[in-house]
């Protein structure tokens, strides 16, 4: 199993004992500091007072109404990405597929050095400064931030209905789609994706005489239900824990029962509909000493499934490849259990995305479109999970069973709608969760302050 | 009345060094004691003793006739004087010198009287509300003095209390020091490296050399009666001329056969009786104060011969600096001036074909440099004869005819 | 440069009698000696103001600015900071400072000194006691955090493994919303070894026979501590205090590694909270806002501070 590079950043965040907000921060802070103050250096004395943007038209629409022969497409576009070793390998087979298509067009390509974390306060300094590249490859919370802090990045409605007969959005897993939309618009190509699951110790299971989680799930049968059993089974056979999760997966939780934290019109929802339940489903197994305290303050709980002080696990799957070699055990990947009668997790995504400040929509619009269609992303499958069905099908994602079921709960995967105030709102809820989660609220109180801070934070 | 009494006491200190070897001393209530000797003598670590900043190793230490090994400083009811002042920087004149009464909760009426009082005799008045930093040395000396004072203590203990102030300051305050003493009739024990010093204020010396006690004695009976080369060599100022040779008994006779085979002859009028035959052959330095000294008179080749180098002259006196042909003996004393000026200096000395006498006369009496001339003992002249090998073995003497 | 002037100076007056013709080269010479020192300091000079007085200028005006790095500046008057009086994570954020600050210094000020005092005593062990001491100062706060998260972790700390053993009931430490601030607070103890060193330095410079005269005076251990050791050691606790108030004014490192701000915003610095505003959520204007309330804070105490020394702070050899 190959696994994508940004969720390899990631593990290597986790290896560090760090949240995803944390690891954002690490990556981001010093560099963003620095940076910050180069681009201050850099334009302070003319852009104190007002600092240089551009933001250009936001909706370019195409120029004309099909699109125009590859061979009439031409210039030089501006790549920014990351990729070292085989993933970078990766990405300029992605970029030669383009070349054959499209022979008159110059891909710029630079590797970025680090991850993209850490580069992301240097682009947008590049964006102020008016240099920004013509196509990004990004992570979804990127781009909504930069989407709705000021049109940074081109709205690609009119090219993907231009180009509908060709691009087959239908291929995409539709929740990967919605992870490119922001207030039902797009702003880029869905590109690779990881969803949430469940890790399990599949040798407890057996010891606890315990269905195999797998097969429940292919029987329809891997349910709240099948959950507290299992938790229960494996803390009777040994276990310390049933289960352990990090609290900043909150999210997920809401999301599992069929919950959400806003809406689209922006208003908190977190204290309404399953959300409450969830959250205090999951609070209930702390307090009852069948979770271990999920603040992350020292250390990931993937730790105690490595040392099987837990049963399992809930994450998304790229410690799959990692935990291999480090554990004497056998272990395994699922998809989460429903709730509620419904199955829903939260994604990563990584899209293809273009500034709206590009001199050549057109190119970098070609370039997006061709990386992404099926051939693009059957190669990309080397070292990523592509978006579309077909590719996942021609690289045998349905052969393997925990891929196969990470691929469903990439099919049920959710989305909650980002705003600029992504991190606020985040940061807002978690900071309300923590006295749930150390018994000090119960689940309707904290969801209620929780959605009093949301409101605060989007006001 | 013995006030202070010391009895085999032992300074040992954790690294091995022996500050203070067998110590045996007593202190007469209303004396100035001054201990004095070069530095690393042992005599601070005596006063910090007796002030019990320091323990006492071995033997015992009595105050007022009270066995004190034990107590804490401030219940010995003694006050000290450091060299430095040690006023606390942070306060007043009248703080400084009522700290101690306030320490004992005395009332503040009576701290401010006792204060103002002390204040008047030391001529502080002025100064009261001062803080130490305004003050010139000599009046932050007296301020130490005073807080001192204010405690009326049974025994005052002054380290150094003088050695901060520049020559002329210095002077003043020793007549000053000891005038109080006498106005107050109090104890004092009072360490000093400074022999002038010693010998203008003390009732009584204590010279200390390596931690041991080499003698106790009024400044008189130091100066004529040094209990051996150490002290005759640090009492004294200039100090005492210096000769090593050989006795040789030449019938009635008494020869010093010094430098390369010259010989002096020793004046019979200083030699009490037949000189006895157990000195012939002895190594001796010979000593002989500088007043006690005077050229021969024209022509004459009595005595030793010298050549002038210098002379020195102070009005009432004149020390005339002369180089005589013997090695020059090179005492603890001198050893640690030449080491202070360079270490070449003392290699220099140690192998000099010649020593330096000087002769104080009396009067404005200089003598022309490079003269070639003979000195001989005057008058009153006593001779001291030490032992070369060691500075500690008591001196001897011949008695004065008719002495 | 003095010295050449000073040169010029004197052979020019010799002859300045002769003809004012000669004063003109004095003053070309001075001029060019000028430029030459304006030369030598130029690296500085531009680094200041680029790097330093340039962003600093910056954020003043931008803290008057919606300013998110995307989209251009706009100015909002004091929006910025009218804002904070209803921004409750920048209320959290002030008290959380500001009890952190009172442990900081707790720790920074007074307990080091009594570690130094400690340290301070002759004897075996001394040097080895110091050098204990002033360790964990080397090791980077950043790095020492890490450590205390496994550490103090509620469930698989070693701590807890310890308590548990002993029988005594396990803590929630960082991830407990009443102990997280506390035990950051003293954890800083990690941190004092700078604040120690100071004292250290200040305690062996006090003279002994300082000491000495009060301990003849009649003086128990408590009152040699009050009327010298501290009058002595004033300045240097005037230091301490203002090093200590600005560090603890601008901690950061265990919040941002370790707790997050969190559990609860129980550990939401002042610099995290500008720290997320800035980098997480660009509003760099309001960002810029905070960072300059927190610099006018921090003025205004250790100003504040500074006026009461002159009751309190001794300098020796100089009058109050």
């Amino acid at each position: 199993m190959r696994l994508s590079k940004e969720m390899d950043i990631i593990r290597r965040a986790k290896q560090a004992g760090m949240s995803r907000r944390e690891f954002i921060r690490l990556g981001g802070t010093a560099a963003a500091a620095a940076a910050f103050l180069a681009a201050c250096g850099d334009d302070t004395a003319d852009t104190t007072a007002a600092p240089a943007t551009t933001a250009a038209p936001t909706t370019a629409a195409p120029t004309t109404t099909a699109a125009p022969d590859s061979d009439d497409i031409g210039g030089e576009i501006t790549l920014w990405a990351w990729g070292a070793g085989l993933e970078g390998e990766v990405i300029q087979q992605r970029i030669d597929y383009f070349n054959t298509k499209y022979p008159n067009v110059q891909v710029n390509w630079e590797p970025l050095a680090a991850n993209g974390y850490e580069e992301y306060p240097q682009l947008l300094a590049r964006f102020a400064a008016g240099n920004a590249p013509d196509v990004m490859r990004m992570l979804n919370f990127q781009l909504t931030q930069l989407t709705a802090e000021g049109e940074a990045l081109l709205q690609i409605d009119d090219y993907i209905a231009r180009d509908a007969e060709e691009l087959d959005m239908g291929d995409f897993i539709p929740t990967t789609v919605e992870g490119t939309l922001v207030n039902g618009k797009a702003y880029g190509m869905p590109d690779n994706t990881e969803p949430y699951v469940i890790y399990y110790n599949r040798d407890a299971f057996s010891a606890a005489g315990l269905e195999d989680p797998q097969v429940l799930f292919q029987n329809g049968e891997w349910n709240e239900e099948a959950f507290t059993n299992s938790i229960d089974a494996l803390i009777g056979n040994g276990m310390r824990f049933g289960v352990s999760f990090e609290s900043w997966n909150y999210d997920t939780f809401c999301f599992m029962g069929g919950g959400t934290i806003i809406n689209e019109a922006l208003e908190p929802t977190i204290h309404q509909g399953a959300s409450p339940q969830m959250l205090g489903y999951f609070a209930k197994l702390i307090e009852d000493g069948k979770s271990p305290n999920p603040v992350v303050a020292g250390g990931t709980h993937l730790e105690a499934f490595r040392n099987q002080q837990t049963g399992m696990y809930l994450m998304g799957p790229w410690w799959y490849g990692a935990l291999a070699g480090t554990v004497d055990f056998d272990y395994d990947v699922t998809a989460l259990p429903s709730f509620n009668g419904v199955r829903a997790g939260k994604l990563e995504l990584g899209t293809i995305s273009i500034s709206s400040q590009s001199e050549n929509p057109e190119a970098a619009w070609a370039f997006t479109k061709t990386i992404t269609d099926t051939r693009g992303l059957e190669i990309w499958s080397q070292v990523a999970t592509p978006t579309r069905r077909s590719s996942l099908e021609i690289a045998g994602f349905n052969d393997v069973q925990w891929k196969k079921d990470a691929v469903a709960m990439v099919e049920a995967g959710t989305w909650t709608p980002f705003t600029t105030k992504g991190f606020a709102v985040d940061t807002a809820a978690g900071a309300a969760l923590d006295l749930l989660w150390a018994g000090e609220a119960t689940a309707e109180e904290a969801t209620q302050d929780a959605a009093n801070r949301i409101t605060e934070a989007l006001a | 009345m013995t006030f202070v009494t010391l009895e085999n006491v032992w300074k040992v200190y954790l690294d091995g060094t022996v500050a203070v070897d067998s110590l045996d001393l007593t202190v007469e209530e209303g004396e100035l004691m001054v201990l004095v000797g070069p530095s690393g003598c042992g005599k601070s670590s005596i006063l910090r003793m007796i002030a019990g900043l320091e323990e006492i190793s071995a033997g015992s230490l009595h105050i007022g006739g009270e066995l004190v090994n034990d107590v804490s400083p401030d219940k010995r009811n003694i006050a000290m004087v450091f060299q430095n002042y040690a006023l606390y920087p942070h306060m007043t004149v009248a703080e400084n010198m009522g700290f101690s009464l306030r320490l004992q909760h005395v009332a503040r009426a009576v701290r401010k009287r006792v204060v103002g009082e002390t204040a008047n005799v030391l001529s502080l008045s002025e100064l009261l509300e001062r803080q130490p930093a305004q003050l010139s040395g000599g009046q932050r000396q007296r301020v130490a003095m005073g807080r001192a004072m204010v405690r009326d203590p049974r025994v005052f203990l002054l380290d150094e209390p003088l050695s901060n102030l520049d020559a002329k300051l210095r002077t003043q305050m020793r007549t000053e020091v000891r005038q109080l003493q006498r106005r107050l009739g109090s104890t004092m024990i009072y360490v000093t490296h400074d022999q002038v010093e010693a010998m203008t204020m003390a009732d009584r010396i204590a010279v200390l050399r390596r931690g041991v006690l080499q003698q106790v004695g009024t400044p008189r009976e130091l100066y004529w009666e040094p209990a051996n080369l150490f002290v005759a060599d640090f009492i004294g100022s200039p100090a005492m001329n210096l000769l090593q040779g050989r006795l040789q008994v030449v019938g009635d006779r008494v020869h010093m056969v010094y430098g390369e085979g010259k010989i002096f002859e020793l004046p019979s009028r200083l030699l009490a009786g037949p000189p006895r035959s157990d000195v012939h052959g002895k190594e001796v330095i010979l000593g002989v104060r500088p007043e006690h000294l005077t050229f021969a008179g024209n022509g004459s080749d009595q005595g030793i011969p010298v050549k002038v180098r210098f002379s020195e002259v102070l009005g009432s006196e004149t020390l005339v600096h002369v180089d005589v042909a013997a090695p020059t003996v090179v005492t603890e004393g001198l050893r640690e001036i030449a080491q202070d000026i360079d270490d070449t200096v003392l290699s220099q000395l140690e192998t000099a074909e010649e020593s330096r006498f000087v002769i104080k006369l009396s009067g404005d009496r200089p003598v022309g440099a490079g003269k070639e001339t003979h000195i001989v003992p005057n008058q009153d002249s006593r001779l001291y004869f030490f032992d070369p090998q060691s500075p500690v073995t008591p001196a001897w003497s011949f008695e004065p005819q008719g002495g | 440069m003095i010295t050449n002037t000073e040169t010029v100076r004197a052979d020019a007056g010799d002859s300045q009698a002769e003809s004012p013709a000669f004063k003109r080269p004095r003053l070309r010479w001075r001029r060019k000696s000028t430029l030459v020192a304006y030369a030598f300091l130029a690296p500085w000079i531009i680094g200041l103001v680029v790097f330093y007085l340039g962003p600093v200028a910056t954020s003043a005006i931008l803290s008057f600015t919606d300013y998110n790095i995307i989209s251009p500046a706009e100015f909002t008057g004091f929006d910025n900071y009218e804002k904070m009086i209803t921004d409750g994570e920048f209320v959290q954020a002030l008290k959380v400072t500001l009890y952190y600050t009172a442990f900081f210094l707790l720790m920074y000020v007074v307990l080091s000194l009594f570690v130094a005092m400690l340290a301070n005593r002759p004897g075996r062990g001394s040097g080895l006691f110091r050098l204990i001491v002033f360790l964990p100062s080397l090791i980077p706060l950043f790095a020492a955090a890490v450590l205390w998260g496994w550490i103090f972790n509620t469930d698989f700390g070693l701590i807890n493994y310890l308590l548990e053993e002993m029988g005594l009931p396990r803590q929630g430490f960082f991830q407990s919303p009443q102990q997280a601030l506390p035990l950051v607070g003293m954890l800083t103890f990690w941190s004092i070894g700078s604040a120690f060193l100071v004292y250290l330095s200040g305690l062996q410079s006090i003279p002994t026979h300082l000491y000495e005269a009060i301990t003849v005076d009649g003086a128990s251990a408590v009152r040699r501590f009050w009327h010298v050791t501290l009058p002595m050691l004033s300045p240097v606790i005037l230091f301490n205090l203002i090093i200590g108030i600005v560090l603890s004014f601008q901690v950061f490192d265990i919040a941002w590694v370790l707790t997050d701000g969190g559990p609860a915003n129980r550990t939401l610095f002042w610099v995290l909270l500008i720290f997320r505003r800035a980098f997480q959520d660009f509003e760099m204007g309001y960002a810029s806002a905070l960072s300059w309330v927190l610099f006018i804070v921090v003025a205004c105490v250790t100003g504040l501070i500074f006026r009461t020394s002159r009751w309190w702070v001794h300098y020796e050899g100089r009058s109050r």
